[in-house]
């Protein structure tokens, strides 16, 4: 790698400030609409990003996520309406119930893979959607639970005022999975996704890592849900339905699941494109379904897989590229006799 | 006797009708090269998938460092000291070659549990595997995706990665297999090179470089061990240079 390839480090950084401070004063320039939608784009952003630890990262099929982002809104919603639990309570509660529903979700499919592992997710999901449905005493069955105010914050209840609160919330959760992906925990978890037999075979117990996936995407999908819920002031059934762990796979599909922030991208862009063709036609579904197939077709990588490739290509042409084949010396080149303090010649010869 | 460092005991391994592994007896003292050498289909991997704990044997036993590990699964095993590479490239594709040997490092100690810190900031684990990359010579491409090396260089990095956990019995699953000749003979001689206190089992195909490199050969065929012996001898074996050679009486 030269030097002239790589870009200096403190963009990076900077780049980070100006889109958080672009955050912060938003509620000050733009209409209260605009405000609830960026509001529900950051809290399914969280749930997209939550989802892709083992979506994109942990390499396992989930179509049953909807469900750990629903019980966290389901905690709010009875603990709002049947008691008068504080705030730090239920958040804890919210958070507690998800990481114990992620448990049940990783210890269920330890020995699933592939196709089976979307199979028996959605199949959990549809128990936990058929007991939010049936429980009508406790969750209100089909209306669900209604009427759920923001008092108990430790915020105003303005929009702006929520708007931050989620603002701090999802940003504080995205630096945690953030630091969690980058640990031994977490790196293992992305080697799942390369290989389980190699892992095993190195020292790993791969079971353990699948479950603790789940968990921590629990906790944080249930804290997506928690704020969804205090955003809608509403709880029902479509918050655990299939719908919504089939367009999560959407946002990290279409964002790019292989980075961290692609499925907040990919959250983004498509909560943001329903709002304006939702103000056209009433065929939002179509368009969406189209976005898909465009998005199987022309970029699987996502659009950030899309964009670094853009970039590499970019430079590619600015820079001559190190060559990287192997290159078989002559034999004529060939060492003849070895000192065992030369060891592994192979890779300067493979190199040169 | 904890001076056999891995054997199999009358190892069975069957996948439905077929008998892949028959009645193996393998020992291998401490520190010993042993190179299973076989025809296709001979049962050399699946032996070495028993050894590893990939696969459970349906008879015999499996012994590490003087335990039965007959049940022990795969990651105990390696954590007992036993590392293996794998005849077809079997690494961590999409990340950086740095990354491969950190998390291989970390699966040592209990830094593999650590959710809260860096990877790379752990004591220990990034002067290790700078030591490791440099010895390897892979510290200009420590940052690339191994799925970028070159075909040659994924062999070595097999090698590392099983060399990086440190361990006492180490099983190579046809360290060459793929390469050219060139670069062949060059990764047998860093085979040659690995210190001599580690045993190693290592499948080969290559008549010459087995002999080469080997204490003792056993040869595998139809799941069976045909011949257990010093290279001299199993050089001259009538029975192994029919197997390789094929029947007189056929021709």
């Amino acid at each position: 790698m030269t030097s002239s390839r790589t870009t200096p480090e403190w963009v990076t950084p900077v780049l980070v400030l100006a889109a958080v401070a672009l955050l912060v004063v938003l509620p000050l320039v733009v209409a209260s609409f605009y405000l609830f939608l960026l509001t529900r784009i950051l809290i399914l952003g969280l749930f997209a990003t939550a989802f892709n630890i083992v979506f994109g990262f942990g390499g396992m099929p989930s179509l049953g996520h909807a469900a750990l982002f629903g019980i966290g809104g389901y905690v709010v919603g009875i603990a709002v309406s049947k008691s008068d639990l504080s705030f730090p309570v239920i958040l804890v509660l919210a958070l507690l119930s998800g990481t114990a529903l992620g448990v049940v979700f990783g210890l269920f499919n330890l020995r699933a893979r592939g196709i089976y592992l979307l199979l028996l997710t959605l199949a959990l999901a549809q128990a936990v959607h058929g007991l939010a449905y049936q429980q009508v005493a406790l969750t209100g069955g089909d209306n669900g639970i209604s009427g759920i105010t923001r008092e108990g914050l430790p915020v105003p209840t303005s929009a702006p005022a929520f708007y931050w609160f989620t603002l701090v919330l999802v940003a504080m959760s995205l630096a945690l999975m953030w630091t969690f992906m980058r640990s031994p925990v977490g790196m293992v978890i992305t080697a799942l996704r390369e290989s389980e037999s190699r892992l095993s075979a190195t020292g790993y117990r791969v079971g353990g890592y699948r479950v603790a996936a789940f968990a921590v995407s629990g906790a944080f999908s249930a804290l997506a849900g928690l704020l969804d819920t205090y955003l809608l002031g509403s709880v029902s059934p479509s918050s655990v339905a299939f719908l919504l762990s089939a367009e999560v796979v959407v946002f990290a599909i279409l964002g790019g699941a292989r980075y961290f922030l692609g499925p907040l991208l990919g959250a983004a862009i498509i909560l943001a494109l329903e709002f304006y063709v939702s103000s056209y036609t009433t065929r939002w579904t179509v368009v969406l379904g189209v976005l898909y197939v465009l998005t199987a077709l022309f970029m699987q990588d996502g659009v950030l897989g899309r964009v670094t490739q853009l970039s590499r290509r970019l430079r590619r042409n600015n820079v001559k590229p190190a060559p990287l084949e192997t290159e078989i010396p002559r034999p004529d080149e060939m060492p003849v006799l070895m000192k065992p303090d030369e060891m592994p010649v192979l890779m300067k010869e493979v190199q040169s | 006797m904890s001076d056999v460092a891995i054997a199999a005991r009358g190892i069975q391994v069957r996948f439905g009708p077929f008998v892949a592994n028959d009645d193996v007896h393998l020992e291998v003292p401490v520190g010993q090269r042993r190179v299973l050498i076989g025809p296709n289909g001979a049962g050399k991997s699946t032996l070495f998938n028993a050894l590893a704990g990939q696969l459970r044997p349906s008879k015999g036993s499996v012994e590490l460092m003087g335990r039965d590990v007959t049940k022990v699964p795969a990651y105990r095993r390696a954590r007992m000291g036993l590392g293996r590479t794998f005849q077809i490239n079997n690494l961590f594709d999409g990340l950086t070659v740095r990354q491969n040997v950190e998390i291989t490092l970390a699966s040592q100690s209990s830094s593999r549990k650590v959710f809260w810190r860096d990877l790379g900031s752990i004591p220990g684990i990034r002067a290790k595997s700078e030591k490791l990359l440099d010895a390897w010579e892979f510290s200009a491409i420590a940052d690339l995706p191994v799925a970028d090396l070159a075909y040659g260089q994924q062999r070595v990095m097999e090698i590392v990665l099983a060399m990086s956990t440190e361990p006492h019995v180490l099983l190579l699953d046809e360290p060459t297999a793929g390469l050219a000749p060139v670069d062949a003979a060059r990764l047998t001689r860093l085979v040659a090179q690995l210190p001599r206190d580690i045993t190693i089992i290592m499948i080969e195909h290559d008549m010459d470089v087995a002999f080469a490199l080997a204490d003792r050969v056993t040869v595998l065929h139809q799941g069976k061990v045909l011949a257990d012996d010093v290279p001299e001898k199993i050089a001259v074996d009538e029975s192994v240079l029919q197997v390789y050679l094929g029947d007189s009486t056929d021709a």
